[in-house]
Formats: structure tokens, sequence, C-alpha cells
């Protein structure tokens, strides 16, 4: 009977343990994958004060890919092939204009958001803020299509259409926001010169306020732009290096 | 026969035999996967195994595919050039374009050509999960997806298709035209109807949906009929559904849709339509337009859409339009709008342009919401709405319009536009005459509309309503806070309406109570009493409304209340007007020219009021009062010097207001002469006059002796003491019984009056009392501390005390600043203003005469303390810090006062440890005459 006990005790006491084993085994990878996505998004690139991350980086030149097929067929009749995005073709090729174009629209994004945190338009205005954000916007879908509630547009967003509606709405809030301040500078006289060059079916007197917004809104985008054009941009080569859309085998 | 039957049955097995081998060649050609691989394809392949796909478009082209075909793209590939899939699908058995794959959607790239992907008369076909762009420098006829239905050539008559489907597609950066007309011509999913060589097109059951549409110069999604379909409402479109798709960011329209019997848009999002484009002018976010009828629009979002300013023509810009050739009933429901720069709706009731023939055609506009919309379009106007009386009608009801934009809202004059069950919360609006408002709800602004049931209340959604600016976190698709709360006064206040959609904005079943809710939330409640009629005087002169001064001038004005206006700049003239009842509003118009204006009642102590604004608003309340005894009543208006913000002196009468109320019965009024007597006791120097025409009883007493005084002893319980008022006038410091004393001031510039009332007091114990009148030190302005005193009354019973007055936080005649104060709009606040400081030592002080005053401003995490004084006595410290925001709070109060005039002085503080900011957001004072 001990020995009986004894040679079972072995196996009750294995399958706890091997199920425990087999069960960690199967979940550490998954555990170690998870932190080491959390963990591997590194600044890529800082504008004024605002980080770049490699995630916010790949999304922003994802969409910026087409762009520069259509630029090269136009100017140089190049059509995809393997090894289309490596950085050999040089300075004039599809990858170093890839990476001009998603820097310039980088900077337009970060100089925005770093105004409208400024002004209290935005609290949050980092890569993974967005991530938790935009997961939540996407869960919320869900439960509102399940229960059949209303939501506006497709089910689940896409991560770059959310990205930049919400980037949107931020600019225009912000532009908004500059505009108002800017209208009390706006002249009679630019009011009466733009009427004058724009003239048409209604008197001054009509559009006086509308063309004042217009030209306040003008002088906000302006604003903006001046300051997209001095930010000041630090790139991490190294960093960037691996953020192309598509690495072809050799 | 046996054979020859064999044989025969041999012969027609093998027929069978091979017909059926052919049969399921032909099915399983039918069934191929075709694969195309940008990098790994070779055209010289099979293209019929991810092992073996084709490379370029050229060979895709080239290939007439077959029903139930599959030829799917691999993803991270991109191809430039056109794709021109040949070949249809057939019912249950469609031909398929998709993607394979992982990574990043197969790109079309059209670079510059007239179309990325070309589908001609498809039948059956579905297009799916691809990255279409077609960019050039420049603009030109261009289109992402190309779909061209084309009849046969004549006389084969009507060419049917159907079945085709769009779906889940990136569409971007197509090159088309954004300026007027040429932007018909192209769009990022262009669908047209085409009566090539005079054959007829027929299209069934298209759908386009789940498509990611952005940074189009074009408009997004067009579907366009050709002439030939005027009148032949069997060629129209059918089972036509254009269903969540995402519009971004476009350089024309979202979507416009022509040739279609019921089509059915819903659930789509579309954000800054014209933000990328230049002189499109006239474009809107989603609407139809000819040869549609019977159209649905629900469930969509439509926000930002832009206003451009282009060579003199200043646009439409709506969120929604039924535009030229719409025929019979177009709804919109349930959808959300905000921040467009020309506001919701726009209705063109003509077959082509004007001059026309006028369409029989009904608009329903039910259960949406609004928030932000402006009115910055050609007509000003957020519903620039045009139906023809007897011909076509707008029934817009249950709607919320909400908005924090102080140019508020406007509505053209049409007459067959009925608003219904709406609420309008607003800083202003302007309400023509010739529609039918009933039963809507107005707030936080003068409804001065024509509405027999209407609700002027709060009506206390759920909130937090949006403020003017982004830091509110107000973002996307954020619509409960318009929910109301169970306690609103809209509930069951609304009059029913049949037909009307079965449901609310949230999916409630219409309708839970006794009526219908106000708003587009329906709940559970209990009745509301229907508002009484108010009395309105319009401003022309009349028996009642009288101008003194020659330089009011009297003019029409569609902006003012029954198109009149009454105005003038010069200081010192005054108008003033005559009703009975217990209280009276004076509306005009506030302008960033506008002065001052000096009123009183019955010649009472007058009260300044500021009509600069910095932007024009018409029909804004200047000042009321109530409390009045029921009786006849002047209230007078002197025009002031401006403030120094404001460009002008300008003036604008509208009209005057008076509401009904329970009045307090009249009392017994003792008039004394002020001639010296055994109850008028003068002490001092005064002269007094006697035979003087224009006085009581032609005498009067005058002094210029400060310190010089009279008493009248008097039994009652109230006394009024009349004097001259003019230029040369000094002040009166009028005590009771001895008490604390209320300093009056007797000067005004210009004009000279007599018989003026100058001070009255209410409430006092039944029984003798003594008022004492003494010379008190002038104004500043007066040339003389001479007064003059007519006489005396004394009052018995017949009052009722007054309504405690509100006094709002701009700066004026009662209320002053010290240091930095922003003084903004904020729709949360009582009539929408606020007075923001977040620094320390910065005070208001509210000087009021009365027994008790208390201070309200908002309450919220960020807000810090006031330290509060009454006539510079003990401060008491105020916190206006709460874990949550709220509006309208009393956080001050005092009562049992002397009667007579007071100081309150408010000090920012230090704020608490839990704080976040120093903040004070002011709203009003309100106090106790």
């Amino acid at each position: 009977m001990h020995s009986s006990h004894s040679a079972v005790r072995p196996r009750n006491w294995l399958k706890p343990v091997l199920f425990l084993f087999v069960a960690t085994a199967a979940t550490l990878p998954r555990v170690r994958a998870e932190t080491s996505v959390a963990v591997a998004d590194p600044v890529v690139m800082t504008i004024g004060d605002e980080p770049v991350s490699a995630r916010e980086y790949r999304l922003v030149m994802e969409r910026q890919v087409a762009g520069v097929y259509g630029y090269f067929k136009q100017t140089q009749n190049l059509d995809d092939h393997a090894g289309y995005w490596i950085e050999t073709t040089g300075e004039n090729g599809p990858l170093a204009r890839l990476r001009q174009v998603v820097r310039d629209e980088l900077v337009r994004i970060k100089v925005h958001q770093a105004v409208a945190k400024k002004r209290g338009l935005a609290d949050k205005t980092t890569y993974a803020d967005f991530q938790r954000d935009f997961v939540a916007e996407n869960a919320r879908r869900k439960d509102e299509h399940a229960r059949g509630g209303v939501i506006y547009g497709p089910p689940q967003y896409r991560e770059a259409a959310y990205y930049y509606i919400r980037l949107g709405d931020l600019v225009y809030k912000l532009q908004e926001s500059l505009a108002t301040e800017l209208e009390p500078g706006i002249t009679e006289a630019a009011i009466a010169a733009f009427h004058e060059k724009n003239k048409g079916e209604k008197p001054l007197d009509e559009v006086r306020l509308k063309i004042r917004a217009l030209l306040a809104t003008q002088e906000a985008g302006r604003q903006l732009r001046a300051l997209c054009a001095t930010a000041r941009v630090e790139t991490d080569p190294a960093a960037l290096r691996p953020l192309v859309p598509r690495v072809d085998a050799k | 026969m046996k054979n020859i039957m064999t044989a025969g049955w041999r012969r027609a097995a093998l027929a069978l035999a091979t017909i059926t081998c052919l049969s399921l060649l032909a099915s399983s050609a039918r069934a191929t996967d075709y694969y195309v691989d940008s990098v790994a394809g070779v055209d010289t392949n099979n293209g019929t195994a991810i092992s073996t796909p084709w490379k370029t478009l050229t060979k895709v082209n080239g290939i007439t595919f077959l029903a139930g075909d599959k030829v799917l793209f691999k993803r991270g590939s991109a191809w430039t050039g056109t794709l021109t899939p040949k070949g249809s699908g057939t019912a249950g058995n469609p031909l398929v374009f998709d993607a394979y794959g992982l990574g990043a959607a197969p790109i079309i790239n059209g670079a510059g050509a007239a179309n990325a992907v070309m589908l001609w008369s498809k039948n059956h076909f579905t297009f799916q999960n691809f990255n279409v762009t077609n960019n050039a420098a420049a603009e030109g006829y261009r289109a992402g997806i190309r779909l061209t239905f084309i009849g046969a050539a004549a006389p084969s008559g009507v060419t049917t298709y159907r079945g085709v489907k769009i779906l889940n597609n990136e569409v971007h950066h197509v090159a088309g035209y954004t300026s007027r007309p040429d932007f018909y011509n192209t769009a990022a999913i262009y669908v047209e109807f085409s009566d090539y060589q005079g054959g007829q097109t027929y299209v069934d059951d298209l759908l386009i949906e789940g498509n990611d549409i952005h940074d189009n110069r074009a408009i997004g999604l067009h579907v366009k009929a050709p002439t030939n379909y005027a009148g032949r409402q069997d060629l129209w479109a059918t089972n036509l559904v254009v269903r969540a798709n995402l519009f971004d960011q476009g350089g024309a329209d979202h979507i416009v849709i022509n040739g279609a019997n019921g089509p059915l848009m819903e659930y789509n999002a579309g954000y800054d339509a014209g933000l990328i484009g230049a002189n499109y002018v006239h474009i809107a976010g989603m609407w139809t337009c000819y040869f549609t009828r019977e159209a649905v629009f629900q469930f969509n979002e439509v926000a930002r859409t832009r206003n451009e300013y282009a060579n003199g023509v200043s646009g439409d810009s709506q969120a929604f339009d039924v535009d030229y050739g719409t025929y019979d009933t177009h709804t919109f429901q349930y959808n959300y709008t905000h921040d467009n720069a020309g506001g919701v709706l726009i209705i063109m009731p003509k077959e082509k342009n004007i001059g026309a023939v006028d369409l029989v055609k009904t608009v329903v506009y039910r259960y949406n919401l609004s928030v932000n919309d402006a009115r910055n379009t050609n007509s000003g106007c957020q519903f620039a709405i045009f139906p023809v009386f007897g011909v076509s009608s707008a029934h817009i009801y249950n709607n919320v319009f909400y908005s924090t934009r102080q140019e508020g809202f406007k509505f053209t004059n049409v007459q067959a536009a009925y608003y219904t069950n709406n609420v309008f919360h607003m800083p202003s609006a302007i309400y023509p005459s010739k529609p039918t408002f009933k039963n809507n709800a107005y707030y936080a602004h003068n409804a001065d509309v024509t509405d027999p049931y209407k609700v002027v209340a709060n009506p206390l959604f759920v909130g937090p309503l949006p403020g003017a600016t982004g830091a509110d976190g107000f973002l996307l698709a954020n619509t409960a806070p318009f929910k109301l709360q169970s306690t609103s006064p809209l509930i069951n206040a609304g009059v029913t309406i049949a037909s009307n959609g079965g449901v609310d904005f949230w999916g409630n079943p219409l309708y839970a109570g006794a009526a219908a809710d106000i708003g587009a939330h329906e709940v559970p409640g209990g009745n509301v009493p229907l508002p009484s009629p108010m009395t309105i005087t319009d401003n022309p002169p009349s028996a009642t409304v009288t101008y003194t001064g020659a330089n009011w001038a009297h003019a029409a004005d569609t902006l003012y209340h029954n198109s009149t206006r009454s105005d003038s700049s010069i200081v010192g003239q005054y108008m003033q007007h005559t009703f009975t009842g217990t209280n009276v509003t004076l509306v005009g118009k506030r302008t960033p020219g506008g002065g001052k204006i000096n009123v009183s009642i019955d010649g009472g102590p007058p009260v300044l009021v500021d009509c600069y604004w910095p932007i024009e608003l018409w029909r804004s309340e200047l000042f009321q009062v109530s409390g009045l005894t029921n009786a006849a009543h002047t209230i007078r208006a002197t025009i002031a010097t401006k403030n120094p913000a404001s460009t002008f002196n300008y003036i604008g009468i509208d009209y005057f207001r008076v509401a009904p109320g329970t009045p307090p019965s009249t009392p017994v009024i003792n008039r004394v002469d002020g001639a010296p007597s055994a109850s008028v006791v003068y002490t001092g120097t005064w002269t007094h006059v006697t035979a003087e025409s224009g006085r009581y009883a032609l005498t009067r007493s005058h002094s210029p002796n400060v310190g010089a005084y009279v008493n009248f002893a008097f039994t009652g319980t109230g006394v009024r003491v009349y004097t001259r008022k003019g230029s040369d006038q000094g002040k009166l410091s009028i005590a009771i019984d001895g008490g604390a004393p209320t300093v009056v001031s007797c000067y005004q510039p210009t004009i000279v009056d007599d018989l003026v009332r100058v001070y009255e007091i209410n409430g006092l114990t039944a029984g003798a009392h003594t008022v004492r009148a003494t010379v008190a030190t002038k104004d500043a302005a007066s040339s003389s501390n001479s007064v003059s005193i007519d006489f005396f009354e004394a009052l018995t019973g017949g009052y009722a005390p007054p309504a405690p007055v509100i006094v709002d936080n701009p700066p004026g005649a009662a209320v002053a600043y010290a240091g930095t104060w922003t003084h903004a709009a904020d729709v949360n606040y009582y009539a929408s203003t606020k007075s923001l400081s977040n620094v320390i030592g910065n005070y208001v002080t509210f000087t009021f005469t009365g027994t008790g005053a208390s201070l309200h401003t908002m309450t919220g995490p960020d807000r810090g303390k006031l330290s509060v004084q009454i006539d510079g006595g003990a401060a008491t410290l105020v916190d206006t810090y709460s874990p949550s925001v709220a509006y309208q709070v009393k956080v001050f109060e005092v009562t049992g006062l002397a009667p007579g005039t007071h100081t309150l002085k408010a000090t920012v503080d230090w704020k608490n440890s839990l704080s976040t900011g120093n903040w004070i957001g002011l709203d009003y004072f309100k106090y106790q005459p």
C-alpha cells in the first residue's frame, strides 16, 4: 500500500508541475514578446521637445509610400522591384525621398501637437498615448456595434485613419484658437484690400466679419508653417535604418 | 433493339459525360484564383499559385476573367498605371479582386493617369482591400476608382447592371479638380451612369462600404447620371447603399449622389471637406442632386466642412444639401454635425437653376445633433433652405442645435419651413417671421421668436457640454452629453408628430409619456405647463414709445424684430416707453461700436448698460427689471459715453417686452408737497420757490449747501423722493430713521428733467418714519452741488418684496475689476459671459443698493479661493474648488444688511492643496433690493 501509494505520488506530484511547466513555457515567449514590443519602440527622432517613436514613424511612413512610388514613376519611369527600398539607391533614390517626406510630415504633426499642448488644447501627444486611445476607441466601437449603438464611419478604425482623424481635429481646434486671438489685429485696410481683390456679390459691410475671420485663419496657418520651417529636428540614423516599407529577399 | 438501345444510351451517356466534363472544366475555370506580385512575379508564369504569380498590370489587364474567379494582389506590392479588369461575375458567383498575404494593402498608383482603377460595365463584381492613389503635380480629370456603366448602342434599350461592391479600400491623394465646375467630373470614387451611343443604363444593388477616402483634391464619392435620366425614373439606380465610409481632409464634397431612387447613406463619417481645395466655393458635406428621390441620410457624422471666399462668392459649406433636381421625400435622421462652416442644411427647390420649375419635395430633418455649426455661408444662415410654399416644404423637428459661437444661429425667412420640438441652445439667434416655430426650447439667448408654446429654460442636458475651445476634452462622436436629465423641463413639453421614425437619436422608442419630449432624446417624465404669452412693443415712435433729440433715426432693418430699428449715437438723447406691468425688458443691439445707456424706471436711479460687444449681436437683452408694482411705469434709456474699447456711441433700439406675472396690489400713495410744513422740515440754508410752473403744487426748495437737509415725517411702509435732474444738480444722501444712508445723484448731462423720482424704499414696518435727505458733494461732472426738492410720496401697502436682481459679470457701473481679468464668452455661464483671473490679489467690486447679495462662480478642480468683504469689513474666505466642474454655483451670500448702498469686494486668494490652479471663473452677482 505504501509502495503503491509511493509509486503513485511522484505521478501526482509531477502532473501539476508538468502542467505548470508547459503552461509557463507556452506563456513565457508570449509575455516576452509583448514585453519586447512595449520596450522596442525607441525614439528615432525628436522634433522640438516632442519625441517620435519607431512605431509612430512607421505609421506616418506608410502613408507616404504610395506618393513616392508615384513620384519615381512619373520622373524616372521606375516601377516596383526587389530592392526598391534600399539605402544604396543613394540620396536621390526612393528611400531618401521617403525619409524626407516623412520628416516633413512629422515636423508638421509634432509642431501642431506641441503648440496645441502649450495652449492647453491637448495633453497627450506621445504615440503611447495615442495607442491607448486607439485601442480604447476601437473597443468602444466594437461594444457599440454589438449592442446596436451608433458609430460613425467604419466599425473598426485602421490605426493610421484614427491617427489622422485625431490630428485633423487637433489642427482645427488649434487654428480656430489662434485665429480668434489674431482677429483683433486684422486691420480694416487689409479687409478692404481683400474685398477689393475678391469683388463679388456682397458689399463689404455684409462680409467684413467673415473676411476678418478668414484673414485671421490664414495668418494662423502662416504662423504655424513658420514654426514648422524653423523646427529643431534630431534624428537617430541607426534607429531609423530598420524602418523601411519592405525588406526584400536577396 | 437492346443493342441499339444500348448503343443509344451509350452515346447519350458519352454525350452527357462529355458535357459534364466540359461543364466541370468550365466551372473549374470560373473558380480559378490568380496571384499577382510586383516583386517576385513573372508574367510568363501561369499566375494560378502563390509560387507562380504574375507581375504586371499589363498582364492582368490582358486577361478576361470569369465568374467566380479571384484575382489576388500581394500585400506590400505596388503597381503604377491603371488597373482595368476585364470580365464580370454572375449572381452568387462574383468576380473578386482582392489582396493576399500580410502587410500593407497592395498599391495601385495611377501616377497621374485618368484613373488608377477603371471598372467598365461590371456585373457582380467585388473590388476590395486595395490602396489606390492617383497623384500629380497639377489638377486634372482624374479618379481613383472609376466605375462606368454604359448602355448598349441604340436601339437596344436599357442595359441592367447588378451586384457591384467597392469595399474596404483606401483611396487617397487623387489629384482631380477642386475648382468648380471641373470637380464634378473627378472623384476619389467616381460612379458614372453613361448614355453612350444613346443606350440607357440601369444600375441595381451597388454597395460602397468601409472605404477610407482621404487627402483627395476631388469629391470623395460622386455618383453621376446623364441628362437623359430626366423624367426616366425607371433608369434611376436602386438599392444604392453608401455605408460606413470614412472621408477625411478632402478638396471638395464628401458624397454627391445623382440618378438614384431611394439611395441610403448611413454610418459614414466626413471631416474637413474643402480643406485642401481651392476655388470650390459651393460644396457641402453629403448631398443629393439631379434625378434623385426618397434619399435617406442617417447615422452620419459630418464635421468641419470648410468655406471659401473666392472671387467674391461666399459659398455654401453646410453639412447636408438637397439640391437642384431632387424629388419627393428626403430624410435626414440621427446624424451628428459639428463645426461645419456653413451650418446644417441647404435646400434648393428647383428643377435646375433659379428660374426653372419648382419641384414637389418634402425634406424631413429629425432627431439630429448639431454642435457649433457656424453660419459662414452665402445666406448667413445655418438653415439655407428655400422651399416654395405650396410646392415644397421642410420639416425640422426634435433636433438639438447647440453652439458656443457668438454669431449664434440664423434661418432663412421662408414660409414653408416648420421648426418643431427643437432645442436652440446658443448665445444668440435671429428668428425670422415667416417660418412656423412651435414647441421649441430656447436657452442662453433672447428667444425673440413667435412660438406660441416655446419653453425658455435650461434644457438640463446631462453634460458636460462642450465649450468654445478644444480644451474641454470634447472629442469626436461625443454625443451622450446631449441627453436630457430626468428633471429636464423639456420632457413631455413637445408636440407629438406622426410618422416620426419610431426612435430618438439614441434608439429609444417614441413616445414615452403624454407628449413628445423636446430635443433629440425621448425620456420618461411628467407634464410641463405651457408658458404664458409676452407683450411685445416695437420700437417705432408711438403713443407709448417716444424719442427725445433730433438724431434718432427710424429705419427698416431685417435683422431687428419686425424689421424695424431706431438708433442714435448722440450722448444725452433719450427714448422712453410707458407700459403697465411688473417688469420690462429692453432689447437692442450690441456691437463693436456700441455706446452705453443709462436706464431708469420712473425716473429712479439709473443703471448704466454697456452696448459694446466684440461682434455684432442683434436682439440682445440690454436691460431687465422685475418686481415693480403692477401699475403704469416709464422706462427711459439715455445715451451715455461709450467705453474706451468701443468705436462709437451707437445705440440700436429694437423692442420692449413685458412678461405676465403675479402682480402686487397697488399701494396707497399719499403725496406731500416739498414746501416747508409740519411734516416737511428744512435745516440749513434753503431757498423756497413758489408759483413756478412745471413744479408739483408750483413749489420747489433748493440748496447748494453740503450738509443742509430736509426731514419728511410720514406714516406708512415706504417713501419716495422727487427732485429735479440736470447737469447742474448735485447729490442727496438719504436715510430712513437715522439708518445707513443711500447716496443718489441728481445729475444728468444735457437735459433737465423735473418731477424725477430719485429715491424709493419699501418694506418698512408699518408706522411712523422719517426720511432725511441731505445735500452731499456733487458728481465731478456736475457744475453745482445744488439739489431741488419737489415733493414726497408716502406709501402704504401694495408692496411685494422685489425680486432679487441679477447683475452679470462684465465690467459696468456696478461691477469693477482691478488687475488682470479676462472677459470672455461661455454658454455655461449666466448670459454666456465670464470673467477669469488666477492672479493672487486681483479683485472685483460689486456695488449694490439693498439688504443682501450673493456671488456666483464656476467651481472645479483647478479653481482657487476668494477673500470676500462687505463694505470693507472682515474677510470671509470662499473656496471655489470642487472635484468636478459645476457652473453658476452660489459660493457666497450675505443677508440682513441695513437698507442702503453696499460694496462687495472679492479678491483672488491662494488655492487649497487639492486644486491644480488659482482660477476664479466669476459668473454673476445677485442682490436683494
